[in-house]
């Protein structure tokens, strides 16, 4: 199994969406787990690198090439109706804040939880909406009316956004260990490095400034998306 | 052949990025819209530094509203399938598709909604805020004092506040390229300073119409990237999308058109306005009370003041000639009418000045508006003037004892107006978009007793001080498809006023075709 983590640093607040809100509060809430802590589920990351993949692929200008590409997309990625044939090679771990921080913090949340649980007027010192609110902040916007010019009707809106220059960290697994010598291999991880330093714009509102960030692809050593040998290997003329 | 994993694939054939510099002109709001703050208005800020923030979508907005208003004119509503639509994006629902009530058509329609191919990113302030305070007050046009609970503040960034922008326009296959860079480039032309001026045609924040938020971009860089090129992929691939703001060593244009090799007429231009530029001089001093004290000894009262390039310069606001001009309009309108029409007063004063329902006066609301009327903003721009060169005086006071004529014991106070010198001038630009013709002849009137200094502006106007005198103003008149300069001057004050036309080969008689527009107030009124 080889494994790489992806990392994505927020250039812009940004919001992984839940799909919900939190009546009174925000129209839009961000996904974040019991701690408090926001996230990005490795469903949708998997689904944002596959999209830029695709997008490259689509434009190369040579029929082989294209077709070549393709392939090894489908391969990295999957094709949808799962067989056993068709599934893809990459599995992605949900993009999280580093470990360490949240283990200490969850750690710490649990133990007031425990306190208020032996003692019903116990206050607890730190909750997990502290820690979200600590990590979010909220936003909002209306849209102008046209003809008239003052805000539209019914369209204040406000969503959580999450602090930029924050770093999620998201594991990539390898069903199999990438074979250094096999062109089809290197192929897979050029794909995946020119997918992942595509990938700027992540959760919604992203043609509107949210979202903006930079990813950038690890082995255990070393970085990958600065490896010009994957970049260029990328659509290259055989 | 291998089958494409789903056929979604949005095809972006070309990248196009653009970058500028975005500088704030006048003091702008940009607003956070948090209502549990010490000012009534607090500006947005960034949510790890002490920087201002300006969303993508206000940006965003700003620009969909500029290149609507110039390809269309302005107050009116956007329909599926226009260039703007295509450019910025298809709107949650347009208002001919509102009362679609079959279910069918509705998600047959709905699934042609295409997503924005203009990204436009959030910018960062390039340094730390700098703000501003600003009291406003509204006046009774009747008593001509402050009504009651209306006073507010509004957090103001400082004139020079510096952001970054970036664009990146997507060219999916099969689209309009074209017409696409064509909306791109006229959109992006508003932010450039007009000719002869140094602001730029749009404004953000609130208060636009009153003269806050103006601002311009003086250099524009472009990279165009063809994804189909393997090299120019790789380009892309590589980009420093990271970095804010411009590349130093990387070649920059001040006009985007030519930047982005488009050829843009003013045949397209479809707005129609009256814009009044004019020069004008104090005639006594002018005291606009401003709501921040200064941190040493101040005069009880001092002018109203704003940085323009670091400096402290005094100011006639928007807010405040706007005020002024409102009431007088009134005034007017009420004379002509003989004061026997007050609903035709209301109804013009509205339509030119904006309103907001007042909650205060709701009975009489429902008897005006019949049709239960929404708020509208003000069709007049009226800009803030910095004025040149004036001379800070105090001024002590006392009030007299009515009882004994002798001085009241403890009303002594001072106050701080600009006083004129010889060479003071200001700059005065109000712009009334969609005129009516008879709405032109009251913005003439309107201009006529400024000029005169028969309406004075800012306070203490009952001891003499805010009147001015005019000097020459320049009329642009865009209306039904016709272009007209029209240009007004007076040599020396009780001359005669010149009234020409800026084309000095025309022969029509500029002085009657301003009467026309008399002639059509009147008529208007006694309908």
């Amino acid at each position: 199994m080889s494994k790489y983590t992806i990392k994505i640093t927020l250039l812009s607040d940004t919001t992984f969406g839940r799909g919900d809100g939190v009546a009174g509060l925000v129209d839009q809430e961000v996904e974040h787990d019991r701690y408090g802590f926001p996230y990005l589920r490795g469903r949708t990351l998997k689904g944002l690198l596959s999209e830029e993949c695709d997008n490259l692929v689509a434009v190369l200008s040579d029929e082989n090439q294209r077709q070549h590409w393709q392939k090894i997309s489908n391969e990295l990625f999957g094709v949808p109706g799962s067989t056993l044939g068709t599934q893809g090679k990459i599995h992605l771990g949900d993009a999280c804040l580093p470990s360490d921080l949240r283990t200490e913090i969850a750690a710490q949340i649990d133990s007031e939880e425990k306190k208020k649980q032996n003692d019903k007027k116990y206050k607890p010192k730190l909750t997990s909406t502290d820690i979200l609110e600590s990590l979010t902040t909220i936003r909002r916007q209306t849209a102008i009316d046209t003809e008239t010019g003052i805000s539209a009707d019914h369209s204040l809106r406000s969503a959580r956004v999450i602090l930029r220059e924050l770093i999620f960290e998201s594991n990539i697994l390898f069903e199999t260990e990438l074979d250094e010598n096999s062109d089809d291999d290197q192929d897979m991880l050029a794909l995946l490095t020119v997918g992942t330093l595509a990938l700027r714009r992540i959760g919604s509102g992203r043609n509107r400034g949210k979202g903006h960030v930079k990813c950038s692809l690890y082995d255990s050593a070393q970085e990958i998306t600065k490896n010009m040998n994957y970049i260029q290997r990328f659509g290259r003329n055989k | 052949m291998i089958e494409n994993r789903h056929n979604s694939n949005r095809n972006i054939i070309r990248r196009i990025i653009v970058r500028g510099n975005l500088v704030l002109d006048t003091p702008t709001c940009l607003g956070s819209g948090d209502a549990d703050n010490l000012i009534d208005l607090p500006l947005l800020r960034d949510t790890i530094s002490n920087h201002a923030l300006l969303t993508g979508s206000s940006v965003a907005g700003a620009l969909r509203n500029y290149l609507r208003e110039h390809n269309k004119g302005y107050q009116l509503k956007d329909y599926r399938h226009e260039l703007v639509t295509k450019l910025f994006g298809d709107l949650f629902a347009y208002h001919n598709e509102v009362n679609i009530t079959d279910e069918k058509e509705k998600i047959k329609i709905k699934s042609q909604d295409n997503q924005s191919l203009l990204i436009i990113d959030d910018s960062i302030s390039n340094s730390t805020i700098q703000t501003e305070l600003r009291d406003s007050v509204k006046i009774d046009s009747v008593t001509r004092t402050a009504a009651d609970k209306a006073k507010y503040d509004l957090e103001l960034l400082q004139a020079g506040t510096e952001f970054p922008l970036c664009f990146e326009l997507l060219i999916e296959k099969g689209s309009d390229e074209p017409s696409l860079l064509k909306g791109l480039a006229i959109a992006l032309q508003g932010l450039e300073p007009v000719e002869g001026l140094e602001q730029g045609e749009i404004s953000l924040g609130i208060k636009k119409h009153r003269g806050f938020g103006r601002c311009h971009v003086n250099e524009w860089q472009v990279w165009q990237f063809d994804l189909t090129d393997h090299q120019q992929r790789l380009d892309w691939l590589k980009f420093e999308h990271w970095h804010s703001g411009l590349f130093p060593d990387y070649p920059t244009h001040t006009s985007i058109a030519k930047a982005l090799n488009v050829s843009l007429g003013e045949k397209d231009d479809q707005r129609e306005f009256c814009k009044i530029d004019a020069t004008f001089t104090l005639a006594s001093p002018l005291l606009i009370r401003s709501g921040q004290a200064s941190n040493d000894k101040a005069p009880d009262v001092v002018h109203l003041k704003s940085r323009r390039n670091g400096e402290l310069k005094p100011v006639l606001s928007g807010t405040s000639l706007a005020g002024v001009l409102r009431h007088r309009a009134e005034k007017i309108v009420n004379t002509l009418t003989e004061c026997k029409k007050p609903l035709v007063t209301k109804r013009i004063i509205k339509e030119i000045f904006g309103f907001v329902p007042d909650k205060k006066y709701q009975s009489e609301i429902e008897d005006i508006d019949q049709n239960n009327e929404k708020a509208k903003a003000s069709r007049l721009i009226v800009h803030e003037s910095v004025i040149e060169n004036t001379t800070d005086l105090v001024q002590n006071r006392i009030a007299i004892d009515r009882f004994t004529g002798g001085t009241l014991h403890g009303a002594l106070f001072n106050e701080q107006p600009i006083f004129p010198k010889k060479d003071t001038h200001l700059k005065l630009n109000l712009e009334l978009r969609n005129p009516e013709d008879y709405e032109i002849g009251l913005l003439l009137l309107l201009l006529k007793d400024l000029w005169t200094g028969d309406l004075p502006v800012g306070g203490t106007s009952s001891i003499g001080r805010g009147r001015l005198q005019g000097k020459d103003a320049t009329i642009t008149l865009r209306i039904k498809q016709e272009k007209r300069k029209l240009i007004i001057e007076q040599s020396e004050n009780n001359q005669s006023l010149i009234i020409r036309e800026d084309d000095p080969e025309s022969t029509d008689n500029t002085a009657e075709y301003l009467q026309y527009f008399l002639d059509e107030l009147n008529k208007e009124l006694k309908k």
